[in-house]
Formats: structure tokens, C-alpha cells, sequence
């Protein structure tokens, strides 16, 4: 598990982790979004206002 | 069948039973809100002034309390009849040219009028965001988020003011009034950058991180086949997505990254999940735009296309007009529809899932209207293997449905 705010890299509460190998912070987290069915609150502020205008 | 054929077969049912139902097609994400019609800035990029469209000169240079009122009244009503939730962005122009007492009306009228769940949000070059606004957007709770191109020499080549001198002090001066008020941290939702092909993605990296925005997002210069975007040469040329490759590299290798809102889009398209945002992916965004003298338009994006590119033939307004009549519309349902990608290159392309045909402004041929590849579509491949490649080295030869613990599909 990443805490976001911080990058750290935790597999302490997540039992076997697949993806503790993978050292690149940007795709774990992704994975973990996609595992955990697209969750979006995964940053502070992050997308929080739905905004799906690109500009 | 197809998701795009399924899609095909939904619309057709969806119009033939709308003028029966009233039901709208699909509902809205997004509602931007032309608040002003100027702007302080003069970007030589700019979509809105710079590429054609001259639509801007016979609007009012401000929103009127007339047309201020019906926003509040009928998006708010809109908020409430919808199961999806809404973000309202105030947009331009520059959102602010409105001036203090405009925006404080619409913004705390909107706190009331809007179901709970709505995002209120503004888009806005912060050269005029004082600590006034700020304190307004503290109390109502409204995302902020601030154009900002990199470096100060990248930045100022092209966001320039009037007189032509740079914006990158005025604007990295008001991150930092923003970041050092109070709530400052928890209003600053990220910086939204605009490529140049011939900076340096790294430094370009680096300094937006620097400011201490939690995200960014990166924009490819406007254009279409018609007018190719700056900087690039050719449909087929790689100049944007080659920097975009620098630019996830760097990414991916970070300990401590911010997010990059159309890399992870990407990345999550790939994992078999879905985009966020227009501009990549399948999925159909309900993006509404209300202009500074209330009329309704489409995605203002597609004034770059052609002059008056974005506007309705029935120039529908929200002042006196009945909102959700209108996106029930035919002209409604075949604007939603823009969004499908068209081209037979397109729909035999393996990538379609992940690229999605990019976005319909840069699909524009005078030869072929919308029914184009985006004009990034070469850019846009060069990417997708990129990340494709980077995710598979990443995962040391397990697979994507090992990574994410998923049954293998049979």
C-alpha cells in the first residue's frame, strides 16, 4: 500500500502484494487504483471536483 | 458486437425514445462557465483567440447577473436530477475578469443551489488571484487550478500579457500566496501545462514539481489537419509524443511523484480500467459550456476546428430556456455523439481502447470533417507502446491480470 502523500511504499496490511516488487511508485499506485475498481481519492485534491474538461 | 457498435445501437434507441421519454441521452459531467470573455493574457497557443475563431468579439466581456441567476437556478436544478455527480468550472477568458462581486455571487449561490456531492472548480492563469479570492474560495470550497507551462523561459515564450512581457512571476508568485494561505494546500488541485515539443520534458518535470501542486496535466497545442499544430511538422511526425515519452520516463523513475493526470489515465487504460478525462479512452463525458452571454455551446475545444465550430444552430440560452429540455435535444444527442471515433483507421486500430481517437477538435479534416484519426494519432501510438513497454518491464514478466490479482480470462 502507497501512502500517497508521502510515496512510501508499504505492504504491512496488504498480505501477498504482487506489486511490491515494482519499483516504480507512478505504476503501483495505478495498480492499486485499478485493483481497487478505479478509486479516485487515492491524492490530495486529485481530480476531486470531477472536472472532465480538457483544458 | 463491438462496444462501438453497441454504443451505435444505444443511440439510435436512446433518440428514437428521447422526444417520448424527455430523458436526456446521458448526463452531465462537467459544466463550464464562460464568466468572462477576455482575457488578461494573450497566449500565442490560445484556442479561444489564436486559432481562427473570433466568436469572443461579439460576446459581453462580462457575464450579467440575468444570465449569473439562470446558471445558479438551473444547474443547480440540473445537480439534483441526475444521479451523476456534477463539477462546475469557471473558465474564460480569465474566470476572474468577472470581478470580485460576480464571482462571489456565483460561486455561493452555487454552494446552495448544487446537490452536496458537486465539485466547484476554476481554471485560471492567477496573475489576478489576490488573497481576497482566495479567502472566498477557502470558504466555499472551490478547486483551483492554475496554467502554468514549466520553466520560466518555456512558460513565457508563449503565456504572455498584452504588452508581451512573461506571466511566469505574476503566476508562481500567486502559487505561492495560494500554497501559503491557510487552506491553501487543500484548494490547489494542480497545474495544467500546455506542451512545447522543443523544451525539455525533465526540466519542464521539475519545475512544476518544484512549486508543490499536488498534480499536472499536459495538454498538446491545438490543431487539426487542416492547420497542424505548432511544432509539429507532419500528421506523421512524432514531436509531441517523443516528448511525452521523456516526460513518463522521468515520471516513472520518480520516488516521490506528483500525479500526471493523462499518463495515469493512459496507464489505467492499459491495466484494462478507465480514463478520467476527456481526451483519451472510450468513455463519453456530458461536457456542457456556457458562454458569457449565456447562450449554450459545445466543448469550447472545437472552435480550434473551425470558426464557430463550438456553437449550436439553435443557439439555445439558458436565460428563459428550460435546461434539461434542451439536452434531450437532437442537436444534443448528436453533439454527445462527436465523441465517437469515426474513422475507419480508428476503429480497426488495436489501440483504440487506450487512445480513444483523441480529442474531435484535433480529428478535423476539411476533406473528412471529424471523421479522422486525431492529428496525434502517430504521437499518440509512439506513447501507448512506450507505457505498454515500461509497464511489462516494471512487472518483471507477471502479467497485468497477475498484478491485479484478476482471474485470466477464458
Amino acid at each position: 500500500m502507497i501512502t500517497y502523500e508521502t510515496g512510501e511504499v508499504s505492504t504491512a496490511d496488504e498480505g501477498i502484494d504482487r506489486t511490491s516488487k515494482i519499483e516504480s511508485v507512478a505504476i503501483q499506485r495505478m495498480i492499486e487504483e485499478v485493483r481497487s475498481s478505479d478509486s479516485i481519492g487515492t491524492a490530495a485534491n486529485y481530480n476531486r471536483t470531477h472536472n472532465k474538461h480538457n483544458r | 458486437m463491438t462496444r462501438l457498435e453497441l454504443r451505435r445501437t444505444t443511440t439510435e434507441l436512446t433518440t428514437s425514445t428521447i422526444a417520448r421519454t424527455g430523458t436526456p441521452p446521458q448526463p452531465i459531467d462537467t459544466v463550464l462557465v464562460k464568466t468572462a470573455s477576455r482575457c488578461n493574457l494573450n497566449c500565442t497557443y490560445c484556442y479561444v483567440y489564436n486559432l481562427g475563431d473570433d466568436g469572443w468579439k461579439s460576446q459581453p466581456r462580462r457575464m450579467s447577473s440575468e444570465v449569473l441567476e439562470a446558471i445558479i437556478d438551473q444547474v443547480g436544478e440540473l445537480s439534483h436530477r441526475q444521479n451523476q455527480a456534477i463539477s462546475v468550472v469557471l473558465h474564460g477568458g480569465e474566470p476572474l475578469l468577472l470581478g470580485f462581486e460576480g464571482i462571489q455571487r456565483l460561486v455561493e449561490g452555487l454552494k446552495s443551489s448544487l446537490r452536496q456531492d458537486a465539485g466547484l472548480h476554476i481554471q485560471t492563469n492567477a496573475v489576478l488571484l489576490s488573497n481576497r479570492f482566495i479567502d472566498l474560495f477557502a470558504s466555499n470550497d472551490v478547486g483551483i487550478s492554475i496554467s502554468l507551462d514549466g520553466t520560466a523561459e518555456v512558460h513565457d515564450r508563449n503565456r504572455v500579457d498584452r504588452h508581451g512581457r512573461g506571466s511566469y512571476e505574476r503566476v508562481t508568485a500567486a502559487i505561492a500566496r495560494l500554497l501559503a494561505h491557510p487552506s491553501g494546500c487543500g484548494l490547489l488541485t494542480g497545474l495544467l501545462a500546455v506542451v512545447d515539443p522543443t523544451s525539455d520534458p525533465v526540466e519542464v518535470y521539475e519545475s512544476l514539481k518544484a512549486t508543490g501542486a499536488p498534480s499536472f496535466d499536459f495538454l498538446y497545442r491545438d490543431g487539426n489537419y487542416a492547420h497542424l499544430p505548432f511544432g509539429k511538422a507532419r500528421p506523421e511526425s512524432i514531436e509531441f509524443g517523443s516528448w511525452m515519452v521523456g516526460l513518463l520516463e522521468h515520471y516513472l523513475a520518480d520516488p516521490t511523484p506528483p500525479r500526471i493526470r493523462v499518463i495515469d489515465d493512459i496507464i489505467r487504460l492499459i491495466l484494462g480500467g478507465s480514463g478520467q478525462k476527456e481526451g483519451v479512452g472510450l468513455n463519453e463525458y456530458g461536457i456542457l459550456v456556457i458562454d458569457t452571454d449565456g447562450k449554450i455551446t459545445r466543448n469550447d475545444t472545437l472552435k480550434g476546428a473551425y470558426s464557430g465550430g463550438d456553437r449550436f444552430v439553435s443557439e439555445p440560452s439558458i436565460v428563459g430556456g428550460r435546461l434539461e429540455e434542451y439536452l434531450s435535444s437532437a442537436e444534443f444527442v448528436e453533439y454527445f455523439d462527436l465523441q465517437i471515433p469515426t474513422s475507419p483507421i480508428c476503429q480497426s486500430c488495436p489501440e483504440l481502447g487506450v487512445c480513444g481517437g483523441g480529442m474531435p477538435a484535433h480529428r478535423w479534416s476539411e476533406e473528412h470533417g471529424y471523421a479522422n484519426p486525431t492529428v496525434f494519432c502517430a504521437d499518440q501510438k509512439l506513447v501507448i507502446a512506450a507505457m505498454r513497454s515500461r509497464l511489462s518491464a516494471a512487472m518483471n514478466g507477471s502479467s497485468f491480470n497477475d498484478a491485479l490479482d484478476r482471474p485470466v480470462p477464458v
